[in-house]
């Protein structure tokens, strides 16, 4: 409204104005006179502005430039960072400070524990190897070497079968080597137990040299029964000491084997007679 | 850190005062281009055209702009935000005038007794337009004095006063009516078609 009188005063006489104009502004003016001292006030304001003489004093200027240089470039390195303005924590040194604090707290997590090779459970370990070797070498060595500690549960049997048995081995001069050892690797079965029938042929192939002859037989029948307790005896020891046998090394025992072979073939043809006697009692 | 050169000329007044703000001094120069003659203006005819004291009112203005950048809203205008607070000064002015003088806040009785000075100085004068305007304006009332200034003489639109003087836009209007017909008035001796 007031941008709109404005514009008519400055562009109209009272005489040009509308009715709608003239009522629109009937509170500022109801005659032509008042409507011309407006015009004259509008238009000696706007020559007035115009005409301002004073400006601004030059030594306002130059006090506040001064305030400003001093307000803004008496600012050092020290009052930079601890402004007296600022609450500590607005500070530059405390945010620094913070931020120090922060960088060293992360600086753990950013480490990378990936890389860093994995201890797993494995599941076949060589400290597990090592101990069922060292536990199976310790049994061999137990049980192996000292023959009689195997027998130790049929010492309370007669003494005589004892005797009877050195005298088998001394017979086919396997003294010095372990009975197991006579057996083949290949008659072994996956639990380390081997035929009967097997132990029964080799067993009787190894005895048959010991057996008296048919006339001794004759005379001495406690002998007999001596001798049967003690093949029943070996044949026990034997099937145990397959599974010893399974665990030694192949070649030793392949080697053994071959041995027992030979002598059994010489004994064979020399004790073929004792054969069909054991034979006869079994 | 500042990436664009400010083109100073151009630039807005509150992007002025942030620059100010960081230690621009050339941004201050700038503000104060804008606004010292204006604001001297307005002190002048708001403080019984005492130029001095005006002087020392721009001055206070842009010290404190100075010291305390911050206190300036930026989601404001700064042109209404400068004259609020040329305004609040005045009235601070006009408090302690009263209470020197003993005399009530009835500002138009102060005016009377001060212009006096400025009257006998410029007696001669007296029939130039710009001096009979700026004696009739100091007599009207205060919140009609300053609107009628803040529009007529530093531009400002309705809108603008209203937030200077923290008053509805109706009030200002009713007060911008009242100022000017009794200026049209009073100062109808000074119409050249008249003499």
């Amino acid at each position: 409204m007031e941008d709109k009188l404005q514009e008519i005063l400055f562009s109209k006489s009272f005489s040009e104005l509308t009715e709608k104009e003239k009522s629109s502004f009937v509170d500022l003016f109801n005659s032509e006179e008042e409507y011309e001292s407006l015009q004259s006030l509008f238009t000696q304001l706007e020559e007035y502005k115009k005409d301002q003489p004073f400006a601004s004093h030059h030594k306002t200027k130059v006090s506040l430039d001064d305030l400003f240089v001093s307000q803004h470039q008496s600012v050092g390195f020290v009052s930079r960072l601890f402004p007296p303005n600022k609450p500590f924590y607005l500070s530059p040194i405390f945010q620094l400070a913070a931020l120090l604090v922060i960088i060293a707290l992360l600086y753990p997590l950013t480490q990378n524990d990936i890389e860093k090779p994995i201890e797993l459970a494995q599941n076949e370990s060589p400290s597990t190897k090592k101990i069922d070797k060292k536990s199976s070498k310790k049994i061999l060595q137990q049980k192996t070497p000292s023959q009689p500690d195997l027998t130790q549960p049929n010492e309370t049997s007669s003494a005589s079968t004892d005797k009877a048995l050195q005298k088998s081995n001394s017979s086919e001069g396997l003294a010095e080597d372990s009975e197991y050892a006579s057996f083949p690797q290949s008659s072994t079965v996956a639990d380390g137990r081997i035929p009967e029938n097997e132990i029964k042929s080799e067993s009787d192939d190894r005895f048959s040299s010991n057996l008296p002859s048919k006339d001794q037989e004759k005379s001495t029948p406690n002998r007999k029964k001596s001798e049967s307790e003690s093949l029943l005896k070996e044949k026990l020891i034997l099937s145990e000491d397959v599974s010893f046998a399974t665990v030694l090394d192949e070649n030793k025992v392949f080697q053994k084997n071959e041995k027992q072979k030979q002598i059994k073939v010489k004994s064979l043809g020399e004790n073929t007679s004792v054969l069909a006697v054991l034979s006869a009692i079994y | 850190m500042q990436l664009v050169r400010i083109a100073y000329k151009t630039e807005s007044d509150e992007n002025l005062m942030r620059a100010m703000a960081r230690g621009d001094k050339r941004a201050f120069d700038e503000i104060y281009t804008r606004y010292a003659d204006s604001l001297k203006r307005y002190f002048k005819r708001m403080l019984w055209q005492d130029e001095l004291k005006a002087e020392d009112f721009v001055h206070d203005i842009f010290a404190k702009l100075i010291r305390k950048p911050d206190y300036f809203d930026v989601s404001r205008s700064f042109k209404t935000w400068v004259f609020s607070v040329a305004c609040n000064m005045c009235k601070n002015e006009y408090k302690k005038q009263s209470i020197r003088k003993g005399t009530s806040l009835d500002i138009e009785d102060h005016y009377s007794l001060s212009d006096t000075r400025v009257n006998v100085l410029n007696e001669v004068e007296m029939n130039q337009f710009g001096v009979a305007y700026e004696e009739k304006l100091g007599q009207l009332k205060p919140e009609h004095r300053e609107v009628f200034t803040l529009r007529h003489m530093d531009g400002l639109s309705i809108k603008e006063i209203a937030e200077i003087v923290q008053a509805n836009e109706g009030t200002v209007k009713s007060r911008l009516f009242y100022a000017t017909k009794q200026l049209a008035e009073k100062l109808k001796e000074y119409n050249p078609v008249l003499e």
